[in-house]
């Protein structure tokens, strides 16, 4: 079989791992016993491996966040010394089993929702939101007060322990029928989740209020689900994070399975080249402010590890199935379908779980392949949030992966498999 | 061509182009087109030999 059997071959094994994935909502579990190898005194944050003298001042904060957090030191600047003196380890989120979203501050005693792939057995473990008031807070931006933190154990003792129950009852949440259906009703899943919040209230809600519990207890993890905005991105993200884990590692594969910044670098994976980063400097995203007092002077560079949802073929892959999203950015409907129709070439294939109302019911693309990126010139859209450089969300954009990332992973593809 | 007849456009590439057409209310289709990418001389050899 010749090389361009091989990857062919190895590339149609590595799309169906995404394809067929069947991605459960199981459990609700402490960082510590789901994320795999995430040990006592280590930091995750998100983005490609990077130093703490190098990181953006969210990172560094979301540091010294977790040090707190942790109990591992008592102030900011024991925590820095700490840090300084290498006694806590810094990893990528996405070098374990789990996602970065914004700045993805994770530690061992953070609650996770934990998303398994029933087809692969894989699992991915992804930080929940944080509620109507500090969303974005612990893990996002990286702020810590002892509010956040108190909502932390809040949600962990108080309310998980309520959906834990209603979750083990039913034995589970299936997350790619609510992907699907929210498809077709204007989400594309990365930057919109309208739909598929409120598919997923209509799931979850009524085996909630079925529960022997205080009637008090229930209305509490009610309202923490039904009124924190884009409740479901963090299971999309799981689901997208199990089905890449099951493609990781496909020898002789050309398809991307991760694209993500630290604010600093941008890096992506390759699926036959487990293991190694392919980094350039992080893009700026070309979106709408919040409000008209931001500039870009105010942004951060790319950060965060969200766009496993692309890798998955949603958020930019899908801009056909949310005209909404792309229309705050000024474009037209019609800018939108061939936004898809662009992803569609460097694309190994279709799914066919996914027909588009849009695009006459065809099918989003899925897979990127760093081949037909470099030989087309035709770069994966990425949707996004953008974050202020002191932190916070202060619009919604896209930006584009950089040639650099395919280019330097070519090379490495080809020193490994050349011969 | 008539001097009176309808102008009808096929664009190719640029969008800006197409949609000063559009605007002027002139017909007008747009054709996707960019130039091939040139990569470095060992891209384009890997690429020869794995696509």
């Amino acid at each position: 079989m010749d090389i361009r059997e091989k990857i062919e071959q190895a590339n149609a094994k590595a799309v169906e791992a995404i394809v067929d994935s069947d991605p459960v909502w199981i459990d609700i579990q402490p960082a510590g016993e789901c994320v795999e190898g995430l040990e006592d005194h280590m930091i995750l944050h998100s983005g490609p491996p990077i130093d703490y003298e190098n990181m953006v001042m969210l990172h560094k904060r979301g540091m010294v966040s977790a040090m707190l957090f942790e109990g591992w030191a008592k102030d900011e600047q024991e925590a820095v010394a700490r840090i300084r003196a290498g006694e806590v380890k810094i990893e990528s989120a996405l070098d374990h089993n789990t996602v970065g979203a914004g700045t993805g501050i994770i530690t061992k005693s953070v609650a996770m929702n934990v998303i398994e792939d029933r087809r692969s057995g894989k699992r991915a473990a992804t930080f929940p939101a944080e509620g109507i008031r500090f969303q974005g807070g612990f893990c996002g931006w990286g702020l810590y007060s002892k509010e956040i933190a108190e909502n932390l154990r809040i949600m962990r003792e108080d309310i998980f322990p309520i959906i834990r129950e209603m979750l083990y009852k039913r034995g589970g949440l299936s997350i790619k029928p609510i992907l699907a259906e929210s498809m077709q009703m204007g989400d594309e899943n990365h930057t919109r989740q309208t739909a598929s919040d409120l598919l997923f209230d209509k799931q979850i809600l009524p085996d909630l209020f079925k529960m022997d519990r205080p009637k008090e207890d229930i209305l509490r993890a009610v309202r923490y689900i039904v009124e924190t905005p884009r409740f479901f991105h963090c299971y999309g993200q799981g689901a997208a994070r199990s089905a890449l884990a099951a493609a990781e590692g496909t020898e002789y594969s050309t398809m991307v399975t991760a694209v993500c910044g630290n604010g600093v670098e941008f890096g992506i994976k390759i699926a036959g080249l487990p293991g190694q980063w392919f980094c350039t400097s992080a893009p700026m995203m070309e979106g709408r402010y919040t409000s008209s007092k931001f500039t870009r002077d105010d942004q951060l560079p790319w950060i965060g590890d969200s766009c496993v949802v692309e890798c998955y073929g949603m958020g930019g892959l899908a801009a056909a199935a949310s005209p909404i999203v792309c229309n705050l950015r000024g474009m037209t409907n019609q800018q939108a379908i061939a936004q898809t129709r662009e992803m569609e070439r460097i694309c190994i294939s279709r799914n066919h779980n996914f027909p588009i109302p849009a695009l006459d019911f065809d099918f989003l693309p899925v897979g990127i392949d760093m081949r037909l990126v470099l030989k087309t010139g035709i770069l994966p859209a990425i949707h996004g949030g953008m974050f202020h450089r002191d932190g916070g969300l202060i619009g919604a954009g896209m930006a584009r992966v950089p040639m650099e990332c395919f280019q330097k992973a070519m090379r490495a593809f080809g020193a490994r498999y050349r011969s | 061509m008539q001097e009176n007849a309808e102008l009808r456009v096929i664009n190719v590439g640029l969008q800006d182009f197409y949609e000063a057409l559009l605007a002027q209310g002139a017909k007008a289709a747009q054709i996707q087109w960019q130039p091939p990418v040139q990569q470095d001389e060992d891209i384009e050899e890997l690429l020869d030999k794995f696509l």
